[in-house]
């Protein structure tokens, strides 16, 4: 909270290419009740599940401070995830309001239901464990590829389509639907907005949540293997 | 003028050395440079899957649009904002002395002295896919079009840097502004969109106050339709008082800017 307006702006730089967003699919004519709530949902969900695990994972190893946390009495992941809460409470205090503010503004007419959002609330959390697992695995490689500058930006760009930011996840072409839905973003970003508005029919819930589960387990398994044999090529100068 | 270019030149040496210290890593942000325009051209693809047109304006035209605005930010991303953004580091950490007590100009400095070499690649295969859209939509290419197309481009780039520099300079005051350069992205983002597309409340914000209007559709219009004598003037007269402007303005903060460390 030292530097509020930092805060602020990245809460910022995070709603104008989702709101950009919105409003082109909204020119397109798109169903209205569910673009709007969508988007203004991404800006939200995106806050929630975000993760910085990667980037701080990825400086300990290149300035070597991973070194004196590994010599501490508790894994050093506790302190990864702690300031990653802390990130998270910063930019949510922010967000929050933001999207308040615009929903009364916009006045989305939308089906949102409390049922829907007891629905999506555990893959709200499931996402966030993904997508923390996943990156901190990204960062883990930095012992191998020296920096994860080049893996961070390749993530974007592949966030950017498979998440659903730029176009509204279900609005892509099938064919390239059925690539993408291998892949975890979906599961992240886009698929407990899903389950918020009501889009998914009862089978497709049940298999959305099957899929989380399954990459939590593989994430959390392949870090545990990751984080043992990254630490053999670890090496820090001075101390 | 001489002595601008000299300096330009050699930071442009430093800075591609240091890059290729990392090949890996600048092979990888450069296709990552690409893959975000070729994304943006995938999404207008989909958008134009539901729709024949934006307000008037066909696919060819929007890609052509987004083609444009990727070449203009990629100018501005090259060697104009890679520095500025750094401003507040430099504030911060006190080395923006070390470019003060420099016998050069030390905005010329900031602006100039570090580079991104990836973002020069998709600079230039921005300008070889408005050169092929171009050719494909059959527009009639002459020097004067050309001319005023440079021209719009350059000074629209040049116009959003005092602007992007404005706002960098609060950070004599404010601090920290780190994550400003992602702001300064994000604001761009509209002008891969057709202006008439929006609302002129919006408008007025978001294409002229921040003058994104003339890095992408005042240039793409003169591709089509040939010069526009009052967009030229225009472009002519944004780009100078939004100079003069954020000049005034860093004189104004340097006065108030007391050194952390020297």
């Amino acid at each position: 909270m030292a530097y509020r307006l930092g805060g602020l702006m990245w809460v910022l730089n995070g709603a104008i290419p989702m709101l950009v967003s919105m409003f082109v699919w909204n020119l397109v004519g798109s169903d209205k009740s569910q673009i709007i709530p969508y988007y203004l949902g991404v800006i939200l969900i995106h806050r929630i599940t975000q993760t910085w695990s990667m980037g701080e994972i990825s400086d300990r190893i290149k300035d070597g401070t991973l070194a004196q946390t590994l010599l501490r009495p508790y894994n050093f992941m506790f302190g990864v995830f702690a300031k990653d809460i802390g990130h998270k409470a910063n930019r949510l205090i922010s967000v929050i309001p933001l999207v308040t503010i615009l929903w009364l503004i916009i006045k989305p007419s939308t089906n949102i239901s409390l049922t829907y959002v007891a629905i999506a609330i555990p893959a709200v959390i499931l996402g966030y464990l993904v997508n923390f697992y996943f990156d901190s695995n990204m960062g883990l490689l930095t012992n191998w590829t020296g920096d994860a500058n080049g893996l961070s930006r390749t993530l974007e760009v592949i966030e950017g389509l498979a998440a659903g930011f730029m176009i509204p996840y279900l609005l892509i072409p099938g064919s390239v639907r059925n690539i993408l839905n291998i892949l975890p973003f979906r599961y992240i970003f886009s698929f407990p907005l899903e389950l918020m508005l009501g889009q998914l029919s009862n089978i497709s819930i049940v298999y959305g949540y099957l899929i989380l589960g399954l990459w939590s387990l593989v994430l959390i398994c392949l870090f545990k293997l990751l984080s043992r044999v990254s630490m053999k090529y670890f090496s820090a100068n001075g101390g | 003028m001489k002595k601008a270019l000299i300096l330009f030149f050699g930071f442009f040496k430093i800075n591609w050395m240091q890059e290729a210290e990392f090949r890996v890593n600048l092979i990888i942000n450069s296709l990552m440079e690409l893959w975000w325009s070729v994304l943006f051209l995938f999404f207008s693809q989909i958008l134009f899957g539901h729709i024949n047109s934006i307000a008037g304006w066909h696919k060819n035209e929007v890609m052509l649009l987004i083609v444009t605005r990727s070449l203009a930010m990629g100018l501005l991303r090259a060697f104009l904002m890679p520095g500025v953004e750094h401003l507040s580091e430099r504030i911060k950490s006190g080395s923006l002395d070390m470019l003060l007590t420099k016998p050069v100009s030390a905005r010329l400095l900031l602006s100039i002295s570090e580079q991104n070499m990836d973002t020069y690649i998709r600079t230039m295969v921005s300008l070889i896919l408005v050169v092929v859209l171009t050719i494909k939509m059959g527009f009639d290419l002459s020097i004067i079009k050309l001319l005023s197309f440079g021209i719009v481009i350059i000074l629209g780039v040049f116009s959003l840097y005092n602007v992007f520099f404005i706002m960098n300079t609060t950070a004599f005051w404010l601090t920290s502004l780190f994550n400003i350069g992602h702001l300064n992205n994000s604001l761009t983002d509209v002008a891969q969109f057709p202006p008439e597309a929006f609302e002129a409340r919006v408008r007025a914000v978001l294409l002229y106050l921040v003058p994104t209007i003339f890095i992408a559709a005042v240039p793409v219009k003169i591709l089509m339709n040939g010069p526009i004598l009052s967009s030229l003037f225009l472009v002519i007269l944004t780009a100078t008082v939004s100079y003069v402007i954020s000049q005034m303005f860093w004189n104004f903060a340097l006065k108030h800017y007391s050194s952390a460390s020297s």
